[in-house]
């Protein structure tokens, strides 16, 4: 899909945050950090799990 | 957005003679289509004893055959373990690497997450970040002209000169592999690209790019002399078809993925059944027999669909602002034909 290859947006917006002219939000990710993501599944093997 | 793809080199059982050549050769064939159609990436990973997991413990030598069967697609350590090599043989192969490529060689480094691994090379979990850390400050010298030595608590190594050096100065590309979300914001600390092996929705991945920048422009600490760069890369389920009912179908044994690696990874230092002793991909498909709606709830957040479906749900990320998305799809029992289609379609559309 070149449409989002080509992206000059993206350089532009990287360009700015590296230079300092475009600020980002510090966004708390501390509800973000399981594992296994937000699609967490609890797959862990019943026969393999013995801790 | 670039585009990349990832390699596992996934083999559940059972097991039949031939499995890894085919394996191997279907992987390499893969890539040779994603390079003509125009894929930027080819990430392999390096693992050590992962049964069903990962048969890739070599990728110098995978990547090694890849260059010389591709033109234009970068070929990524996705990752080396600075764990459990030695530091000159890292710099070596990665200089190798890139002089085979001409200059296409990306190198993503990590510490393995797993005791399974890194037991038989004498590391363990406690330390294995001060061992990378030291390794990162061992390795970068050794791509300079000249010679270099580093005296630490891991590595004693004498003044030597590391030859070969790479094509691209000061070395190729630098990436970190983020098992662990927050490992996001240390690769941003750091300067490295962060390879996100995680399942993350859009809304996540916003506020990972946020982390992610934020500690590389105002918190950025270096580990040596190295030059960063501000990449990040989140991997995704991947399958590409006609119809959405289609590619859900091809993607079935996808989430294989996750079952594996919490097998391994979870519980850091849980001992693991011999080897052997579970058949992995028989308690996968029991686990998913039991739990359709979680299996369908880690399908639904893949990019898997049809091209318009696909195109949807990158739309998100692309406001997110994610540099990589790294197409997962050697995963589980995904048909070689099917992701040869899967790849084509994708990149004709």
């Amino acid at each position: 899909m070149p449409e989002f290859q080509n992206d000059p947006a993206q350089a532009a917006w990287k360009q700015g945050v590296m230079r300092g002219e475009i600020k980002l939000e510090e966004i708390d990710t501390q509800a973000l950090t399981d594992r296994y993501g937000k699609l967490a599944i609890n797959v862990a093997p019943v026969k393999a799990a013995a801790e | 957005m670039k585009f990349g793809i990832f390699y596992e080199l996934q083999l559940p059982r059972p097991w039949v003679a031939g499995d890894e050549l085919r394996l191997y050769q279907n992987a390499l064939s893969q890539m040779e289509l994603a390079d003509r159609l125009g894929y930027d990436h080819a990430w392999v990973v390096e693992h050590h004893f992962l049964e069903e997991y990962s048969h890739s413990p070599s990728p110098e030598s995978f990547l090694a055959a890849a260059s010389q069967r591709t033109q234009k697609i970068r070929l990524g350590h996705g990752i080396l373990q600075l764990t459990t090599n030695h530091p000159a043989r890292v710099a070596e192969r990665v200089a190798v690497l890139d002089l085979l490529s001409n200059g296409r060689c990306e190198f993503g480094m990590g510490e393995s997450a797993s005791i399974t691994e890194l037991t038989p090379f004498g590391r363990d979990m406690e330390t294995k970040k001060e061992v990378f850390e030291e390794a990162v400050a061992a390795i970068f010298p050794m791509f300079k002209d000249g010679g270099s030595e580093h005296h630490g608590k891991y590595f004693d190594i004498p003044l030597r000169n590391v030859v070969p050096k790479p094509v691209q100065k000061p070395h190729p590309p630098l990436w970190m592999a983020c098992s662990q979300l927050p490992t996001i914001e240390r690769a941003g600390r750091h300067g490295f690209g962060a390879l996100g092996f995680q399942f993350v929705s859009a809304d996540a991945a916003h506020a990972w790019v946020h982390a992610y920048y934020n500690a590389m422009t105002k918190r950025l600490t270096k580990l040596a002399d190295y030059e960063i760069n501000p990449n990040m890369a989140l991997v995704s389920f991947f399958m590409c078809a006609k119809t959405d009912e289609e590619a859900r179908a091809r993607a079935d044994g996808a989430t294989f993925f996750q079952f594996a690696l919490r097998f391994y990874g979870a519980s850091q230092n849980r001992q693991r059944p011999a080897p052997g002793a579970v058949n992995m991909w028989d308690e996968y498909n029991k686990w998913k027999r039991d739990n359709p709606q979680a299996q369908e709830a880690a399908l639904r957040g893949g990019l898997i669909g049809s091209p318009e479906t696909i195109r949807r749900k990158l739309k998100r990320f692309q406001s997110s602002h994610i540099d990589q998305v790294i197409l997962l799809n050697q995963a589980g029992k995904n048909s070689h034909e099917h992701i040869c289609e899967s790849l084509e379609l994708f990149g004709r559309e």
